[in-house]
């Protein structure tokens, strides 16, 4: 998955073997962004929740139930092969 | 260099697309005469342009009743983009027009009605409305500008398609009971004009090529036309765009 940012809107753009497993493009909002760089840079959604608290000042308590609406989206779609606790 | 697996192919016949000189093997003799008028020999490519088995195994299925040559001609737009985008050039979905002179596209999803408003455009305003591409032109990127170039993809009804010329806007059209026109936020362009890309996404910097070509067309106006497909919805396009101008 290729994460583009065009005019500052941001676009995933799956290539290779990613298509046909998920949408081909998809846009994300600023939220979507930030989480799909934090869940890519940080690997499992501990490291990201930590991450996410870190950078927005915000309780983990408040973030993930955000977070984990997030990830069952990416399930949903296609664009979660597997998860770590 | 070539773009893709090199197979043993019947035909080789050099050509130009948006300035490109590119060396085209073909499968089928037949197909050499979609791209005549492109033909130059002795252009002294380095870039072989054809189609792979990949590319007929993606999307060859339903084009498997059709002759072999319309065949590969059909294959060849994805595998053309492929070249192409290494030399910061794509092919793109849309009408290419020169309306009072200056370069749009008129884009959509197929059967929205792109032809049906060039078809009016044509009418209405004659010879202050040119078309450079009826269905599949070539856009170029020279730095933060786009050309738009003809290409031997034209479209069904095959309209002969003249120069092309820099970029001046975009158009969306979308099926409307009643005709309007607004001009579009990067934010509600982006996605609609980047799905018109017509390319096969296989490496990551093909997808950031094609992004850095957006992000270029996304400096321009981008219009969406919402429309009835009727005479008034020419005359508001070619209102709209040619007032713009004068602004």
């Amino acid at each position: 998955m290729v994460l583009l940012e065009v005019c500052g809107e941001h676009l995933l753009v799956a290539t290779g073997e990613a298509r046909g497993r998920c949408p081909d493009i998809t846009q994300l909002n600023e939220a979507g962004t930030q989480y799909w760089t934090i869940l890519c840079e940080e690997g499992t959604l501990k490291a990201a929740l930590d991450r996410a608290q870190k950078e927005t000042g915000r309780p983990v308590q408040a973030l993930l139930p955000g977070l984990l609406r997030y990830v069952a989206k990416l399930r949903e779609s296609g664009y979660l092969l597997e998860e770590d606790a | 260099m070539s773009c893709g697996l090199f197979s043993q192919m019947k035909m080789k016949i050099e050509i130009k697309l948006a300035g490109l000189p590119l060396r085209l093997r073909l499968e089928h003799a037949e197909t050499a005469a979609y791209f005549e008028p492109y033909t130059l020999p002795d252009a002294d490519a380095d870039v072989d342009l054809y189609v792979t088995a990949e590319d007929f195994a993606r999307d060859g299925g339903p084009l498997s009743d059709a002759p072999g040559a319309f065949q590969e001609y059909s294959l060849l737009v994805a595998a053309a983009s492929r070249c192409l985008l290494r030399h910061g050039r794509v092919v793109y979905h849309g009408v290419a027009v020169k309306l009072g002179g200056r370069a749009w596209l008129i884009t959509a999803p197929s059967g929205t009605g792109k032809t049906t408003q060039y078809k009016w455009l044509k009418t209405l305003y004659r010879e202050k409305v040119s078309l450079i591409c009826g269905d599949k032109p070539i856009l170029e990127r020279r730095g933060e500008r786009v050309y738009v170039h003809p290409s031997p993809w034209p479209g069904k009804e095959r309209f002969p398609g003249g120069p092309g010329g820099a970029l001046a806007g975009i158009v969306l059209l979308e099926q409307a009971q009643e005709n309007t026109v607004s001009r579009l936020t990067a934010r509600e362009a982006v996605f609609p004009l980047f799905r018109e890309f017509l390319y096969v996404p296989e490496m990551e910097e093909e997808a950031r090529e094609v992004g850095r070509m957006a992000e270029a067309m996304l400096r321009l106006p981008v219009w969406k036309l919402r429309n009835r497909g009727d005479e008034a919805s020419a005359r508001l396009l070619y209102e709209t765009v040619t007032e713009y101008e004068t602004i």
